[in-house]
């Protein structure tokens, strides 16, 4: 297993030098003046120009640029915006938010979704097995700006039960809506996920085992068809997980978060380049971080999976 | 039809396990099973009794509901009777049955790989019953589970107590379930097709450590099978299922000597024998009935060879041949007296 790790780490190098190289090419190789527009109606001042071709290596090839940022980058440094503004600073003060709204949402899709399709393969057909089918349908074919203008207009301005919108130091509380918004599609996967393992499981040889050596129901249910249902659940929320530490550019956009999401929105929309390759460059590194993790979980929950 | 006598074995009250008339239909959308039309059995301590037939006759069934683990729906019990050690199980209450379970009565099943959970050591396994059933700690409970693997065999008990069942062998893993099975020290014992799955030489094995088991404990096991190799060396009865019913009981001797319905007759012609090399290999013809349909009058009709009009008309009683033997064929008496 240490091997496995070792080897899927040392993997990371190309991945990680490949994606940032494709991610500074599209910024910085796009035809367009980046610095047009950058002092209002007039063009820029021929010196500001000079000092920032200088400053961002804008006279070198896209590759001995690249290499000049990756050099920087390595030693920690992500570069500064046009104003002078440190990128890791800007990153420093989004991420926060956005691991608190991705855990919220985890948190949420993970205990609503699982519950539900537990629930509603031990109960079988009925009344709650409709609702969640119904439900999870609607969840998955509603676009989340659908579902996150909507509770945002209903709960925080009709009935003012929350903050239309969210500080900029948010509270787990406040954002307990845009979490719900964020994680309901996952949550409707997980639970439609949760409920055909458990249906699949129910009827498995090893329950009808532990049926025979006359364990408890609670405890056949609880750990025997749990434990094995569960492995395509865990795998996906951790997927999710990577995707969610991505942060979330449209739930951030409608409750006025300010995340990794929304700064990037915001980075691409001024051309800022090196914000852009910096905080791509970053969530790129967690995300493949965040599937070595998932395979690893993968493996400690089922022990028929071996890397070695 | 008629009940089975009880003659051969002990008197009734002394049973371990009687099954009587047992009827069990399986319902669905698309109409109803009959997949036990009355099945009587009984297996006393100590002996082995082997429940032959053909895939839905509905051995494993009958095994099931002496379990109390059919699964409802599809499965209805629709009558009969089922008594362990004279205390009827149909119209006992779920949590009085589950107490039997493992305790009492316990089950090993045909594939040993699906039947065991793939995600917990099969120490975790044999020891959860300890640890629930007997209140023991953790530690002792997979000390008690290193004990079981050494006592059906499986060298270095200790190591593998904390392996997964996927990293046993076939024979292995169906000694790691008679182990599991017989943890809580039943009395009855259920072996489905425990050997199907297994390499020849690893079914002798397992037969022999089954059968020793049984003398050691006293156990009543019941054998459901369809091969008849296995059933010579270790039944001491045998009763041949087809369609849900039991058509033929006898003692293994008697029954091998001379069959007494032309059913375990095709069974025993259908083994490839020797002797016979180059010869076409006898087979029954035709296939067993559909469950939802069964041919009127005697179920085997259409794949016997010396049916008559009487076989299509009238179901056949169970003719009693004498030291507890008995047939469920109109030329019963016919059949046992032929040389």
């Amino acid at each position: 297993m240490g091997r496995y790790i070792l080897r899927r780490l040392l993997q990371l190098i190309p991945v990680f030098i490949g994606t940032t190289f494709i991610i500074y090419a599209l910024v910085w190789a796009l035809p367009g003046n980046p610095f047009a527009g950058k002092c209002g109606a007039r063009s820029c001042p021929q010196a500001y120009i000079d000092k920032m071709t200088e400053q961002y290596n804008l006279n070198e090839p896209v590759i001995v640029q690249y290499f000049l940022y990756l050099g920087k980058l390595l030693t920690g440094n992500f570069g500064e915006t046009y104003s002078g503004t440190e990128v890791g600073t800007l990153i420093q003060n989004a991420y926060p938010v956005t691991v608190k709204l991705a855990l919220v949402a985890l948190i949420i899709e993970g205990v609503i979704g699982i519950a539900a399709g537990v629930l509603t393969a031990l109960r079988g057909k009925g009344f709650l097995d409709n609702l969640v089918l119904a439900s999870t349908l609607v969840l998955i074919s509603v676009p989340v700006f659908v579902t996150g203008f909507i509770l945002q207009i209903v709960l925080g301005v009709q009935l003012e039960w929350i903050q239309p919108s969210v500080g900029s130091d948010p509270t787990i509380g406040e954002l307990f809506v845009p979490g719900f918004v964020l994680g309901s599609l996952s949550m409707a996967y997980i639970a439609r996920l949760s409920r055909t393992a458990m249906m699949e499981n129910k009827r498995a040889d090893y329950i009808r085992t532990a049926t025979a050596k006359g364990l408890a129901p609670r405890r056949v249910v609880g750990i025997h068809m749990l434990r094995n249902s569960l492995i395509p659940v865990i795998t996906f929320i951790g997927t999710d997980f990577g995707a969610l530490m991505g942060g979330a550019i449209v739930t951030e956009g409608v409750f006025n978060i300010h995340g990794i999401g929304g700064l990037i929105f915001e980075a691409i929309m001024q051309q800022e380049g090196t914000t852009v390759t910096g905080v791509v460059t970053l969530l790129v590194i967690v995300y493949l971080l965040m599937n070595l993790l998932v395979d690893i979980l993968y493996a400690a929950l089922d022990p028929r999976i071996r890397y070695d | 039809m008629s009940a089975v006598d009880n003659r051969g074995g002990g008197s009734p009250e002394s049973r371990l396990l009687e099954v009587e008339d047992l009827h069990v239909e399986f319902r669905s959308k698309d109409g109803t099973a009959n997949v036990l039309n009355g099945v009587s059995y009984h297996v006393d301590a100590g002996e082995t009794l082997a429940v032959l037939g053909e895939s839905g006759s509905g051995k494993s069934v009958t095994a099931q509901t002496v379990m109390g683990i059919l699964d409802t729906p599809p499965g209805f019990v629709t009558g009969g009777s089922i008594r362990y050690r004279g205390e009827e199980m149909l119209t006992a209450g779920e949590e009085r049955r589950r107490e039997l379970r493992g305790e009492n009565m316990a089950m090993i099943f045909q594939d040993a790989l699906s039947a065991l959970n793939p995600v917990f050591t099969v120490g975790f396994q044999i020891a959860e019953q300890f640890r629930f059933r007997r209140g023991m700690s953790r530690k002792d409970a997979m000390a008690k589970a290193a004990e079981m693997l050494d006592m059906v065999k499986i060298p270095n008990a200790k190591q593998r107590v904390k392996e997964f069942p996927h990293q046993f062998s076939g024979g292995m893993r169906q000694r790691v379930m008679i182990a599991m099975s017989l943890a809580l020290d039943p009395d009855l014992l259920i072996a489905d097709e425990p050997t199907t799955a297994l390499d020849v030489t690893v079914q002798a094995q397992i037969m022999d450590l089954l059968d020793e088991l049984r003398r050691e404990r006293g156990m009543g096991l019941i054998l459901i099978t369809h091969d008849l190799g296995v059933v010579a060396e270790v039944a001491d009865r045998i009763s041949v299922m087809y369609a849900g019913r039991v058509v033929e009981k006898a003692d293994a001797h008697s029954l091998y000597k001379q069959p007494g319905h032309p059913y375990t007759e095709g069974l025993m012609e259908s083994i490839p024998r020797l002797d016979m090399k180059g010869h076409e290999l006898a087979s029954i013809q035709g296939l067993p009935p559909t469950l939802t349909n069964i041919p009127p009058g005697c179920p085997f009709h259409p794949r016997c060879h010396r049916a008559e009009d009487a076989c299509r008309e009238k179901v056949p009683e169970f003719h009693d041949l004498g030291l507890g033997r008995a047939s469920a064929c109109h030329f019963a008496e016919e059949l046992i007296s032929r040389d």
